[in-house]
């Protein structure tokens, strides 16, 4: 018996985290980046790929725009807002990214939009913002060959 | 002058709240390594050197995606009639700056197998990399000082997809724009009902290609198809078969990993999004 793609064994292990869809390309598909994709974000619609990638489509509520370069401040802080300088006229895949295509049966009837996020990390934070998530696996983190003390 | 892309907020306003005021990225240190051990011969781990963000719909909104879905999933799929046969709409994400990750398949030596994501020793720029491996499949970000946290190592949204085609003939009938909706990589409730007939079902499925997903057709029976909320993959993995907790939170409070709100929930107002959409 032949042995199946890593990434099915990875899928079908770490779904069972409950986390969601484990994808084994993480990395934001580059031909949509150069359009103005900025990764995953809610309202996507794509495609998983065979590879265990996402690839973009197009996006249901937001339109891509142009904002200015981060200051290193800024960099501390990913979910800061900034203003727009210009939208793209960006095409992905032949289609324009905005909205108006995608729904050729009319536009959509969006409420309040509302997001939830949370972060995930060691509860230690003395020690280090990462996080191991695995399945039949035990993980411990050492500094210079010493192992620390067991991360909860 | 390199251009900085980034979504627009003005349709999901974010209101941050910071609990904490540690970083979320750290730069890299020499010496620090992640140890993994490998128990079974069938194991894989995601490490994320500084942490992610889950992203999530609100409970109450997940309706809307649902009858978004519902009402224009035929319409997305006829836009992409060549790469593929389901269309994934997201719902919700956990994204990373750096990841590292492994699968291992068929490791059959006793006393397991010991792997390392650490700083590479030596000269030049540091960089994380797999020290210690052995036969398992590796990958890990290239760019782990990437502030920017776009790289998305979960995914959950709703799988749309076209009606079995043994069924489309009588469905035909009634809808031609009927399509298949599936709850993908989560475990949660929905916190509505679906409504609206046959035309959706809220069955799941863990992995899009595994073509075994079961659908129920009338929206009355979503409740039963949430008894069936684990991963519909084949394998012979126990744990998977555990009970279901419905609520991920708690669940995963209790593991290894703390969860905690970093944000308010953020409003927007419908005149400005039906502004942006053109509607006003």
């Amino acid at each position: 018996m032949s042995s199946p793609p890593p990434h099915e064994t990875y899928t079908e292990l770490l779904l069972t985290k409950k986390l969601g869809y484990p994808l084994y390309y993480p990395d934001p598909c580059t031909n949509a980046l150069r359009s103005g994709w900025s990764g995953v974000s809610i309202g996507d619609v794509g495609i998983i790929n065979d590879l265990g990638g996402y690839d973009f489509k197009f996006n249901v509520i937001e339109k891509p725009i142009i904002v200015p370069d981060p200051t290193s401040d800024e960099l501390d802080m990913p979910g800061v807002y900034r203003e727009a300088v210009g939208e793209t006229g960006s095409m992905a895949n032949g289609l324009p990214l905005h909205a108006e295509l995608s729904f050729l049966d009319g536009l959509p009837q969006f409420q309040h939009i509302m997001l939830e996020e949370r972060d995930i990390r060691y509860i230690d934070k003395a020690h280090h913002p990462g996080a191991v998530i695995g399945k039949h696996i035990t993980n411990t983190l050492s500094v210079n060959g010493k192992i620390l003390p067991q991360i909860p | 002058m390199a251009r900085f892309y980034r979504r627009s907020r003005n349709a999901v306003q974010f209101l941050r709240t910071f609990y904490t005021n540690l970083p979320l990225h750290r730069p890299i240190r020499a010496g620090l390594t992640f140890n993994i051990e490998c128990s079974s011969e069938k194991a894989a781990s995601l490490i994320l050197p500084n942490g992610a963000t889950r992203m999530d719909v609100h409970d109450e909104q997940l309706g809307q995606f649902f009858n978004l879905a519902r009402q224009h999933g035929a319409s997305w799929l006829r836009l992409f009639p060549f790469t593929g046969t389901s269309l994934c709409l997201v719902t919700g994400c956990v994204k990373t700056s750096s990841w590292a990750l492994m699968s291992l398949y068929g490791y059959s030596k006793s006393g397991g197998l010991s792997m390392k994501f650490g700083v590479a020793p030596g000269a030049g720029p540091i960089t994380w990399t797999w020290l210690e491996a052995g036969p398992a499949d590796t990958r890990h970000s290239t760019d782990t000082d990437d502030s920017n946290r776009n790289h998305c190592v979960f995914l959950r949204g709703i799988m749309i997809s076209k009606k079995d085609p043994k069924k489309w003939i009588w469905r035909s009938r009634q809808n031609k724009e009927q399509v298949n909706l599936d709850v993908l990589g989560t475990s949660k409730n929905l916190p509505f009902n679906m409504g609206g007939g046959n035309s959706a079902s809220g069955s799941t499925t863990g992995a899009p290609t595994s073509g075994g997903s079961s659908s129920s057709n009338s929206g009355g029976q979503h409740n039963a198809a949430l008894r069936n909320l684990s991963q519909n993959v084949d394998g012979g993995d126990t744990d998977s078969k555990s009970v279901i907790t419905p609520d991920i939170g708690s669940e995963y409070l209790a593991g290894d990993i703390d969860i905690e709100p970093l944000t308010e929930v953020p409003v927007v107002s419908y005149s400005s999004l039906s502004a942006w959409l053109g509607l006003i």
